[in-house]
């Protein structure tokens, strides 16, 4: 427990909350469409909660497809607002990665490119499943 | 009606994850499917959604502190994100009764890992890996002077965190009770940089499975959207009236709550 001088927030930590700042920001776009949608779609199909109670699996892609053929422009925007969202901390990863990359922090640089590939590639086995 | 009640529900359990330390998931799933009787697996990737969209909310906060270890956090998102990854998979293949029982173990497990005194242990050598990687790093306690600390029993944590990882994308919470055991428990970290580090990584372990639900489409806006504006909400509010809350009594109580939802939610497991 040795008491030593203030110290000033390295580089890479400086740029991480740069970073972090993006998102936060990132995180009110999504938030402010989903509440958009959200109550257009109250709006315009009244409550739907209690259909929920039981699973039917349908994928976004054929939801999508509806919302498009319908123009329930109120739906497309809430899944924007979703899909923002969840590739939020994905892009966080990507960025950090290339962060260790110019501190030629080549091992680090190495693990947050796998997590990248691991997220992007668990997106997509939403698909066909 | 029912989804204006729902959206003012997702402020109070933000507010109330805020003001204790936790996720929202916790709370959330429990009240989708005990109160609202959501279908579960629509509740799950619910939660999933407003842990990604709080933890990124936050995500600046923790680092402006200089607690979060990012090293550390990348390292061991291989762990949760791997495990998520199975979670993920395995969800499909167990019955949603099922998933109402270990929601319900988990529960109880966290009700009382709540009651536990958390300790300090710090440790004065590093793990070879820890060597490796840099892992270790400081941290400034109350006073403003850095503590130096360092990492033991890597892979032991890196472990704990795919369990971690996979428990979030089964049960939609975003685990950071089994991340916080793993890193103060078993790596020895530092309290407050262990709670720092696991918030950070929350968001990015719940994005896995929250993105894979999403495509398959168990995320339904017309739940997912009040919840997670919600839990945004609430989140902030609690963040800012922590401060003036006696946060013990709190916890006391919200314990012996948990411990109530604990047995409804096992006691709907079994009935089915």
């Amino acid at each position: 427990m040795n008491p030593i001088e203030e110290r000033p927030m390295t580089d890479l930590h400086r740029l991480e909350l740069r970073i972090s700042q993006l998102l936060r920001m990132g995180v009110m776009v999504a938030g402010g469409l989903l509440l958009v949608g959200w109550l257009w779609m109250l709006f315009n199909n009244g409550d739907v909660l209690a259909t929920f109670q039981e699973y039917r699996p349908q994928a976004l892609t054929q939801t999508l497809e509806w919302a498009f053929i319908t123009r329930d422009r109120a739906l497309i925007l809430s899944f924007v607002g979703l899909l923002i969202l969840v590739t939020l901390p994905v892009v966080r990863v990507l960025l950090t990665g290339i962060l260790f990359l110019k501190q030629k922090e080549y091992r680090l640089a190495t693990m947050a490119f796998l997590v990248f590939v691991a997220l992007v590639s668990s997106f997509f086995l939403g698909i066909d499943l | 009606m029912l989804e204006i009640l729902l959206l003012v529900t997702a402020i109070g359990a933000g507010f109330l994850g805020a003001l204790l330390g936790l996720g929202g998931g916790i709370i959330i799933v429990p009240v989708l499917t005990l109160l609202y009787h959501v279908n579960i697996r629509y509740a799950i990737a619910a939660s999933l959604i407003s842990i990604v969209a709080t933890s990124s909310g936050a995500a600046a906060s923790y680092l402006k502190d200089s607690l979060t270890n990012l090293r550390l956090a990348v390292f061991l998102e291989i762990g949760t994100v791997s495990g998520a990854i199975l979670g993920f998979l395995l969800a499909s293949y167990i019955k949603s009764q099922f998933l109402f029982l270990l929601f319900g173990v988990f529960l109880f497990f966290s009700a009382v890992m709540m009651l536990r005194k958390r300790e300090e242990h710090l440790s004065g050598q590093n793990h070879p890996w820890a060597e490796a990687l840099k892992l270790d790093g400081s941290y400034p306690d109350s006073k403003n002077h850095w503590i130096n600390y360092k990492v033991q029993n890597v892979p032991l944590g890196l472990f704990a965190m795919f369990g971690a990882g996979v428990l979030s994308a089964l049960l939609g919470i975003g685990s950071g009770i089994f991340k916080v055991l793993a890193m103060d428990g078993a790596m020895k970290l530092p309290i407050k940089v262990s709670s720092a580090t696991s918030n950070f990584m929350i968001g990015v372990t719940a994005s896995a499975s929250a993105g894979a639900y999403l495509l398959r489409g168990d995320v339904q806006p017309q739940i997912a959207a009040p919840v997670a504006v919600g839990i945004i909400i609430g989140s902030f509010l609690g963040a800012k009236a922590m401060v003036r809350m006696p946060a013990r009594r709190i916890r006391q109580v919200f314990v012996i709550v948990l411990s109530i939802v604990s047995i409804q939610m096992i006691v709907k497991g079994l009935r089915g």
